[in-house]
């Protein structure tokens, strides 16, 4: 699979005063985004999520390092920005326009006709709920109303590659169903969808790929389910009735009582055989037993309590 | 080209949305009261207290809502992160600059015709007679104006916004009072000084050059080519700010 975005050995730090030592922000970040798909951007807040996409869109500049956009979104620069969608964290807008006129504004600086402008906005505002808002000026819109408002410009012009800086913040259950549908639709349409946020299930529930961000270096780039097999540590999850759990020797085990007359028993792989054969011996009544699969969430934040330990 | 008129006309949007022209409106109506009353005061020459009160209440009006407004047409939308939403489309950022310079013009313009009309009506009303220097100066009140707004935009670009109007006023007081500076006898013994306040209205908007509402009923007093000079000398002056915007602009970290 090709790549849409690559970027290389990316550096930036930020000097809060002249006299003070430069906070080091990104430290050689490394990675890239495959064409096609979802790719959510983890990392826990100042990872480096927001100033990795502002130093991508070039509001800021990089100490070094290299970006490199691929020739499908454009020759240079100019037109790669004509190719993407970019919603902002908290974004904010004029609030004495109408949101009609803003979506106007923004269509008409990518090029667009006003009934194309018009069709798509309309379009993309009743499936986001917000198009019996689009004649009110927008300093009366609410902060999911605003964020609905963004996700409207940010996809008019149809992109090829869209970034979106966390944009299930601040959302009520409904707008995120909303966005995170949307996000899966765009991408089966073949749209490459970049998006950061903290929020770990969020990501693995609509991504297939993702980059982990820990402390402005990349953790984890790649596939999700190859992530999460890389980390099962293949551990079973065993449900017994309470009764029967004085027939076992539980002292050595983990476990803990899961309901009022079961027993959740959690062991190792290679403790599996000669506990079951010991289940069967002892004539336990076995409720259930499954494989535990650890979730992206377990996985990165194990990670990031052991970074910290180091 | 098509991007600037888009910036530029939705700057303007935005800004007459903001109910910025009503209080010019409401300004005006004071204008007119408060001139007709002052020429009540007057023996003989009730149209010429009128036109200088027009005049300089129009010239205050541009400075301030240049000034206020000028401060805060790029700071804010760095402030807001509402140009991450601009900047993101296939706009350059001097476009994006230039434009916004140019809605806020469009506002000036407005400003400046609405208090010229209440201004003039009241004028001929009593008997006055228009000359061509009354529309000189009214142009130099705007492009006084637009001087002011490029300034404040420059500072705005370097610091927060009252430091920015701040700066803008001090230098706009000072650019009116050079010209007096220089011909005090404390100045005229001092060579430093003199250098210094030279190089000061060199360097700095000298903006006695523009101040033709001095002229207005002695057009003997003033030459054809002093007012070209200071139109040539304004334009040069404002191209010269937008350019240094443009410079300070593109390099800006919009962190």
């Amino acid at each position: 699979m090709k790549s849409i975005l690559t970027i290389n050995r990316l550096n930036k730090s930020f000097k809060s005063d002249f006299w003070k030592e430069a906070h080091h922000v990104l430290k050689d970040l490394t990675f890239d985004v495959e064409e096609g798909g979802l790719c959510g951007f983890l990392g826990p807040n100042g990872a480096g999520k927001t100033t990795t996409i502002k130093i991508l869109l070039r509001f800021i500049s990089s100490d070094s390092g290299e970006i490199i956009f691929s020739d499908k979104l454009g020759k240079n620069f100019n037109e790669v920005r004509k190719s993407i969608g970019y919603f902002p964290e908290r974004p904010y807008f004029y609030p004495h326009l109408k949101g009609m006129e803003f979506a106007n504004y923004i269509g008409s600086l990518q090029g667009m006709s006003p009934s194309e402008i018009n069709e798509k906005t309309n379009y993309w505002a009743e499936k986001l709920s917000i198009k019996f808002a689009l004649d009110r000026k927008i300093n009366s819109y609410s902060k999911g109303m605003l964020q609905r408002l963004g996700f409207v410009v940010s996809i008019i012009h149809s992109p090829k590659f869209l970034i979106l800086d966390e944009p299930l913040s601040g959302l009520d259950p409904i707008g995120r169903r909303d966005f995170k549908r949307i996000m899966v639709d765009l991408s089966q349409e073949g749209t490459t969808v970049f998006f950061s946020s903290h929020i770990v299930s969020d990501v693995e529930e609509i991504c297939n790929n993702v980059v982990v961000l820990m402390e402005g270096k990349t953790f984890y780039q790649g596939n999700i389910d190859q992530l999460i097999d890389e980390n099962h540590k293949g551990r079973y999850e065993l449900l017994i009735s309470k009764a029967d759990s004085s027939k076992l020797n539980l002292a050595v085990l983990e476990n803990r009582v899961a309901g009022s007359d079961l027993i959740s028993v959690t062991i190792d792989a290679n403790e599996k055989d000669q506990f079951l054969k010991e289940i069967v011996q002892k004539d336990v009544d076995l409720k259930s037993l499954k494989a535990l699969r650890p979730t992206l969430e377990e996985i990165v934040y194990t990670s990031q309590e052991s970074s910290q330990k180091l | 080209m098509k991007n600037l008129i888009t910036v530029s006309k939705y700057a303007f949007l935005e800004l007459y949305k903001s109910r910025i022209l009503l209080n010019v409106l409401i300004l005006g109506f004071f204008l007119l009261v408060m001139a007709s009353v002052a020429s009540e005061f007057t023996y003989g020459v009730p149209e010429k207290v009128a036109l200088n009160f027009g005049l300089g209440l129009l010239s205050l009006s541009l400075v301030a809502v240049a000034t206020f407004m000028g401060a805060t047409l790029v700071s804010r939308e760095m402030e807001n992160r509402t140009l991450y939403m601009i900047l993101s489309r296939p706009v350059d950022r001097y476009v994006f600059l230039v434009g916004r310079i140019l809605g806020l013009s469009g506002i000036l313009f407005v400003n400046a015709l609405i208090l010229s009309i209440f201004t003039l009506s009241l004028y001929l009303f009593l008997d006055g007679k228009l000359s061509s220097l009354i529309f000189h100066s009214i142009a130099f009140s705007y492009l006084e104006g637009l001087l002011v707004m490029l300034v404040v935009v420059l500072f705005s670009l370097f610091s927060n916004t009252v430091i920015s109007v701040l700066f803008t006023l001090t230098i706009y007081v000072s650019g009116h009072a050079i010209e007096a500076v220089k011909s005090t006898s404390v100045v005229k013994v001092n060579k430093l000084l003199a250098s210094f306040i030279d190089l000061y209205s060199t360097v700095m908007p000298n903006f006695t050059k523009l101040n033709m509402k001095r002229f207005v009923f002695y057009e003997d007093l003033v030459k054809i080519d002093f007012i070209a000079s200071s139109y040539a000398y304004v334009i040069c002056y404002c191209l010269l700010l937008i350019v240094l915007s443009c410079i300070a602009f593109n390099k800006k970290e919009l962190t």
